[in-house]
């Protein structure tokens, strides 16, 4: 195992689940912005 | 049509790519019934969130130069592109989001423009306005959507341009600020996710990092690469633009606190450096193939990655792929036209034609000035050949014009001095556009370079050497005004 793998394992980890996990606060936030998730 | 493209593309690969393209549709129509006032329309009633802001800052400020564009780079040069030449803008974009997102606070601006108006004046507001025009075309991503139109679907590129266009003005119009940070956040999953899947796919057809090293031999593995380190700093120094970058400032001035503007950048940060290592090391194993006649040797070094992936992407991932392209293309080129379209309305016709306009006068301006700025775009996309000139002349005016006035009016206590803004915008600008000028009259193509060089004193400039000039003389301009516009 090499530096660069250990680069590629991290840059999959950030553009993959990483990238989704924002995506879910994303939806979180536009939901309570735009109206949709207000109690 | 590009045939190593196209034959591989299956209808189930097609129908990703059209569903995408309707998403960004149906999303524009939902959200063009919520927009009443211009600060809505604009800057989405400056209420975005970190996570609204890492996709929104990523995904526009990323487009198809980086993802096609650095993996070229990387195929011919190796990891220099992901060391040396990208993480400069690292410690630049750190900057802006630890130190520039503080002294914004509590500034009532639409634009990086308005925001130097309010500070030195009219005059100053103008010149910003021009050169944040100029570099806020995206020209280059235009051209891109149509190169993407040609591989697809053999469409011709002023067509190919025109769709593009189409398609990006029509939902931020309908929905501006909004529909533009929603988009960006589909269009930022799409393009992420995309190259995570195919980053794996592609590593793994030429044997991981092993079988570039075997192919492509240790200086691909060069941090500093091997270009002289004059070249090198100068590429480097490029990463100032960040400072001054308009999008950066409108999604700034769109964000709900300081707070959120530091942790988009420190998460952004993250993203960033993992997009560009996906693209640099996609880029070394299409370097690898070509190398090893998997790919021809006179593949043009930006298609590398269009050329690998169906050829190593299963049926449906290539459609992902690709509809990466087309996201992270139309995710710049929809951002970049509000910007554009704002510094046209807001910061130039509004202060110098009519000041009484009303918000719904604004928004309607703001759209047909959208459609204004993408007609340009096509027509310098389609006839001028060499867009990455266009590109660096493009950015190498905004620093001029911006970044002496713009620092100064944030971090330098006293009151402003109009005078000061005046002359060191106006200066910078005028400085560039001469230097550009004088080489274009009496300097000399420089083949291997591709530019244009003059020897003078015992010098020999090149045409990149503008900022060197320009920058000094909008500093000198900054001191000159401050000292004879300075108020007893």
């Amino acid at each position: 195992v090499t530096v660069w793998d250990v680069l590629t394992w991290l840059t999959v980890a950030v553009l993959g689940p990483g990238v989704l996990v924002i995506c879910v606060a994303v939806a979180r936030d536009v939901r309570r912005l735009l109206g949709g998730g207000q109690r | 049509m590009d045939r190593h493209v196209t034959q591989f593309l299956r209808p189930v690969d097609l129908a990703v790519v059209a569903a995408y393209l309707a998403s960004m549709i149906v999303i524009g129509v939902l959200l063009a019934g919520r927009v009443k006032a211009y600060r809505d329309f604009f800057l989405a009633g400056r209420s975005l969130t970190t996570p609204i802001l890492v996709c929104t800052l990523v995904s526009s400020y990323y487009g198809l130069d980086s993802l096609l564009g650095d993996s070229g780079d990387a195929s011919r040069e190796g990891v220099v592109v992901w060391f040396t030449y990208g993480r400069p803008y690292t410690i630049a974009l750190l900057l802006t989001g630890l130190l520039l997102a503080r002294r914004l606070a509590g500034r009532d601006a639409l634009s990086l423009a308005d925001l130097l108006g309010q500070h030195y004046g009219r005059p100053t507001q103008l010149a910003a306005a021009i050169a944040s025009f100029l570099y806020a075309l995206p020209v280059l991503a235009i051209m891109g959507l149509a190169a993407i139109g040609e591989a697809m679907f053999g469409l011709p590129l002023w067509l190919g341009a025109c769709l593009g266009s189409a398609v990006s003005v029509a939902y931020v119009a309908m929905g501006g600020a909004w529909a533009d940070v929603l988009t960006d956040t589909a269009q930022f999953a799409i393009m992420c996710v995309s190259l995570a899947v195919a980053l794996p796919f592609i590593l793994g057809a030429v044997g991981g990092f092993a079988g570039v090293r075997a192919t492509l031999g240790e200086a691909a593995f060069a941090p500093l690469g091997s270009a002289p380190p004059l070249y090198t700093a100068a590429y480097a120094l490029t990463a100032v633009s960040v400072l001054v970058e308009p999008l950066f400032y409108q999604r700034m001035l769109a964000a709900r606190d300081t707070a959120a503007i530091r942790n988009a950048f420190l998460v952004g940060l993250l993203v960033w450096g993992a997009y560009d290592w996906a693209t640099t090391s996609v880029g070394m194993a299409g370097g690898a193939m070509m190398a090893t006649g998997v790919l021809p040797a006179d593949t043009p070094r930006d298609q590398v990655l269009l050329r690998l992936v169906p050829l190593y992407l299963p049926v449906g991932l290539s459609g992902l792929f690709l509809g990466g392209c087309l996201a992270a293309a139309m995710s710049t080129v929809d951002s970049y036209f509000l910007v554009a379209a704002g510094n046209l309305v807001y910061d130039i016709y509004r202060p110098l034609v009519r000041r009484n306009l009303d918000d719904r006068q604004l928004i309607r301006y703001t759209r047909v000035a959208m459609l204004a700025s993408a007609a340009v775009c096509v027509v310098l996309g389609v006839y001028f050949e060499r867009i990455k000139e266009a590109w660096a002349f493009m950015a190498t005016i905004l620093t001029s014009t911006l970044l002496v006035p713009t620092l100064a009016s944030l971090f330098l206590p006293g009151r402003p001095v109009p005078l000061a803004g005046a002359l060191a915008s106006w200066g910078g600008l005028l400085a560039v556009l001469l230097f550009y000028a004088v080489m274009h009259v009496w300097g000399a193509p420089d083949l291997d370079l591709e530019t244009r060089r003059m020897d003078a004193v015992g010098l020999t400039l090149l045409r990149e050497y503008a900022l060197f000039a320009a920058v000094p003389v909008s500093a000198l301009g900054y001191a000159v005004g401050g000292v004879l516009g300075r108020r007893p």
